[in-house]
């Protein structure tokens, strides 16, 4: 497991150093879109279909549309030092408050060096008391909400969450509402949903689909070809995407001026 | 001046460091010899000094196939594998594949390009040349230099060329719009002995001369394919010094050698072959 990056939680005058790392692990099969003829792994072209040609990377900048069908050219994003990943606590409500609709993507939060013991206190704290930490994170240079809470007795973990405002309302009063069932109804629907009453078992729903493409994807392991591709071509191709992957990826932390 | 005559190649300065700067194009500096290619009424392959590349390593005579008709391109020969460039199998002409790195178009379609600035011609060579078989278009990135240099270094690469995209091809000229940042260190070292390693690669030792001593500064993996001299066997041999230049990233507190691998090396007692002596690298 990688760390996406190593920040600091803010809380009052304490910070503490952690490491953040994906918790979850992407549920689809990797799969490739290659050409059929030569099994090489195809390649988009950014094409200006005005000018009829491919572009390079530093002729594409990011424009917003304006009503109107002009845009206009936004700058690009402002890069930030490196290791400004700092998850400031604003306050601690209880766990139920929060609507799970907010919760977009959960990190393990691992402590960094010195940083164990007021780990380990945030963690038991939050866990006696009942409550959790919203926050505030950022990833990339992009700001979020975030709820930081006591996994276990002694692991914390992070959830990423969406901005309240980014919440369709409308959506809220799809359900009718001067709807009154009769006294039997409500009797019989409860003693339904009692008879079907059982706690979370996770290990009891595993991912059918995906164990069914891994299966598939292992019965046609004697058919598997390499790519006919020109070698050492396809070598070179691959290292300069390996470069410019890695000065993109430097841009994108900040880190691209030492 | 006609297609398949000889142009002179453009020469770099060495920048005192890396950097970034807007209106800049930063490609990789591969480490080879400099190859002009003509394609005209014949086909050529001139070194840097205009020798006929092609008498040293026939297998260019292919990379016709691979490229389009009247054009005039600059690139870097290399030989390549693993991945990777490796100077001294081109240097001993042993390389299973070579490539030719193209990296600028200075004629194209009855046109010479030369006073056209650099951004134009390189959108000349990506319209008419295309990656394959023995040709690849060497690719960069704009303004970030220092990044790209540290992806260079990171690969253990030779360095990268920065290039001015408003600049003009001078022919042999050496000028301060092409520059070029170095992530290796090139220097000759003596070989003083040889060393088995328990896994059966060899290892040459390597010393240098300092203030009239000779201090050791490490070792390098002797080049693949070359094997010891008969009778030699066991742990540590000193042997009749000679002369190998070292492609190497940092010195240790100590002195020694980090990342250290063998570039190309003199004839001595132990063979090897002379540099082609058409082929002369860019310093």
């Amino acid at each position: 497991m990688r760390s996406l990056y190593k920040g600091i939680i803010g809380f009052g005058l304490v910070s503490i150093p952690i490491q953040v790392f994906k918790a979850m692990e992407t549920e689809r099969v990797t799969t490739h879109w290659i050409h059929e003829a030569c099994h090489t792994r195809i390649q988009y072209q950014k094409y200006c279909p005005a000018c009829e040609r491919a572009l390079e990377g530093g002729e594409v900048v990011t424009g917003a549309p304006l009503p109107d069908g002009r845009f206009v050219v936004l700058p690009p994003p402002e890069k930030r030092p490196a290791g400004d990943h700092t998850i400031t606590i604003l306050n601690f409500p209880e766990l139920q408050d929060i609507d799970p609709v907010f919760y977009e993507t959960a990190y393990w939060l691992k402590p960094g060096p010195g940083g164990q013991k007021a780990y380990a206190l945030l963690a038991q704290v939050m866990r006696d008391m009942g409550r959790v930490a919203l926050a505030e994170m950022r990833l990339r240079s992009r700001p979020s909400l975030a709820v930081v809470r006591a996994f276990n007795d002694h692991t914390l973990m992070m959830h990423r969450m969406y901005y309240p405002e980014s919440l369709r309302q409308e959506g809220s009063g799809f359900g009718p509402v001067d709807l009154a069932a009769t006294d039997k109804e409500l009797e019989m629907a409860k003693t339904l949903v009692q008879h079907m009453a059982e706690p979370f078992d996770p290990s009891r729903y595993p991912n059918e689909h995906r164990l069914e493409k891994l299966r598939q994807i292992e019965a046609l392991m004697p058919t598997a070809e390499a790519p006919r591709t020109a070698q050492p071509g396809q070598e070179v191709l691959d290292l300069m995407e390996k470069l410019r992957a890695s000065v993109q990826a430097q841009a994108q932390h900040g880190t691209g001026t030492d | 001046m006609e297609p398949g005559d000889f142009v002179s190649p453009m020469l770099a300065v060495t920048a005192p460091g890396p950097f970034s700067r807007p209106g800049w194009w930063f490609e990789t500096k591969w480490d080879g010899y400099r190859a002009i290619i003509s394609v005209g009424q014949r086909y050529a392959i001139y070194s840097r000094r205009g020798h006929d590349l092609m008498s040293w390593y026939p297998e260019l005579r292919r990379a016709q196939e691979d490229l389009p008709d009247d054009i005039v391109l600059d690139a870097e020969l290399v030989a390549w594998s693993a991945g990777r460039p490796h100077f001294s199998d081109l240097q001993r002409r042993s390389a299973r594949q070579y490539l030719l790195m193209v990296f600028d178009c200075l004629y194209s379609q009855g046109r010479w390009l030369m006073h056209e600035p650099l951004a134009r011609r390189l959108e000349e060579l990506h319209r008419r040349v295309s990656t394959r078989g023995l040709v690849a278009v060497s690719e960069g990135v704009p303004d970030n230099g220092a990044a790209f240099f540290s992806a260079v270094r990171d690969m253990e690469l030779e360095g990268v060329m920065a290039k001015r995209l408003d600049s003009l091809y001078l022919p042999g000229r050496r000028s301060p719009a092409w520059q070029k940042f170095l992530a290796l260190k090139m220097e000759w070292f003596w070989v003083t002995g040889l060393m088995e390693a328990s896994d059966g690669q060899w290892y040459w030792l390597l010393g240098e001369h300092t203030e009239g001593t000779r201090q050791a500064v490490g070792k390098v993996r002797a080049p693949g394919g070359w094997s010891p001299p008969a009778g030699i066997d066991g742990n540590i041999r000193w042997v009749r010094p000679f002369l190998v230049e070292v492609a190497y990233r940092e010195r240790t507190r100590e002195g020694h050698l980090r990342h250290a691998r063998v570039r190309q090396w003199k004839s001595g007692d132990l063979g090897g072959e002379n540099p082609p002596p058409g082929a002369d690298h860019i310093p």
